[in-house]
């Protein structure tokens, strides 16, 4: 097909020295941004909260998940926050930015052994230290809470599934275009 | 933070293994070093910043391959690339002002987009048919029927050479 000669030229291509450089200095610019914007990310968190809540609410091995004190139901509940200029944040996170994490905070309550995984991000345990791994699969056997991190550049719907009792329930979160917004509904 | 602590060791070994690769790749694309390099840094930077599935070697490989790619037909479609009529830009690349670079990147030029990352990985990577197909999540079929369309198209355009 080519020459021999050819192939040799191209395979003699290499990326130039300083783009290494470039690029860390490109991440770095953007690792910046991100600790930026999920400082202002936390302020909103009350919003951000999903509780999974056990106890009381777990019976017969059904799970209930809540959202800022509200159950997560078919219909669906705006993640988004409140002020203007938080909105814009989640609208300059998905389209500027895309690489923004969007910190959930997952709290979890069970008394029975639960399997929770992610489609898109990852999730940790609140007792999980900072040197530890995230995962897309996360089992637990008591109370607790999980932060379920998620790109901004997800692909949507995200869907994080929950295994308790033989029953399996899951949770879609989605970005809206029209309100720059995310939302979390039950499947 | 320590996410990040992480992913930098990752990048380094990621960045040894297939960065001059992708700049090949993306060179032959883009037709010219800065945006070539632009869609490299876009890449090595979703590495890094983004979170993925854990991946073993070959599908890390194929991510960086496949979001290569993307990137570079990305650019097509938003516009966003530097216009060169030569292939000076691209010629310069090579080690050595080379007739055989400039003929074989006039040739991939002229290859549409669908037939050119097969040949590129098949006939310069030098990755086995399967390998191809793996790569670029074709079946291996398809990397078969592209094949022998570009390399029917390729060996018209290098005959007119």
């Amino acid at each position: 097909m080519f020459k021999r000669q050819q192939i040799e030229a191209y395979k003699g291509i290499t990326a130039p020295p300083e783009l290494k450089k470039r690029i860390l200095r490109s991440v770095e610019n953007r690792r910046k941004r991100f600790l930026q914007q999920s400082a202002a990310w936390a302020m909103a968190a009350a919003c951000l909260t999903v509780a999974i809540w056990g106890a009381g609410f777990w019976q017969n091995g059904s799970a209930v998940v809540f959202v800022n004190g509200l159950e997560v139901t078919r219909q669906a509940i705006d993640l988004a926050v409140d002020s203007d200029q938080e909105v814009a944040m989640a609208s300059m996170a998905r389209s500027v930015e895309p690489q923004i994490q969007i910190p959930l905070e997952i709290k979890v309550k069970t008394q029975k052994h639960t399997h929770i995984s992610v489609s898109e991000g990852r999730l940790q345990t609140a007792k999980a230290t900072m040197s530890e791994e995230a995962f897309a699969e996360l089992e637990i056997t008591e109370g607790g809470l999980v932060y379920w991190t998620l790109p901004a550049d997800a692909n949507t719907p995200a869907v994080c599934e929950i295994k308790t009792g033989g029953k399996k329930y899951t949770y879609t979160v989605e970005f809206q275009e029209k309100t720059a917004s995310f939302i979390i509904r039950k499947e | 933070l320590n996410l990040f602590r992480n992913k930098a060791k990752a990048f380094e070994t990621a960045y040894e293994l297939y960065a001059d690769m992708l700049y090949r790749l993306a060179l032959s694309y883009m037709k010219n070093r800065e945006d070539a390099e632009d869609i490299v840094q876009e890449v090595f930077a979703k590495y890094f910043t983004g979170f993925h599935r854990p991946m073993d070697g070959e599908q890390e490989k194929a991510w960086f391959i496949r979001v290569t790619v993307n990137q570079c037909h990305d650019a097509f479609r938003k516009k966003s690339y530097r216009i060169h009529d030569s292939l000076d830009d691209v010629t310069e690349v090579a080690s050595q002002e080379d007739p055989e670079i400039r003929e074989l990147f006039s040739a991939l030029e002229k290859l549409p987009e669908t037939y050119k990352a097969v040949i590129i990985l098949h006939y310069l990577e030098g990755y086995s048919v399967e390998e191809t197909a793996k790569l670029l999540g074709l079946s291996s079929s398809a990397a078969k029927m592209r094949l022998k369309r570009g390399r029917e198209l390729l060996k018209d355009e290098l005959e007119k050479e």
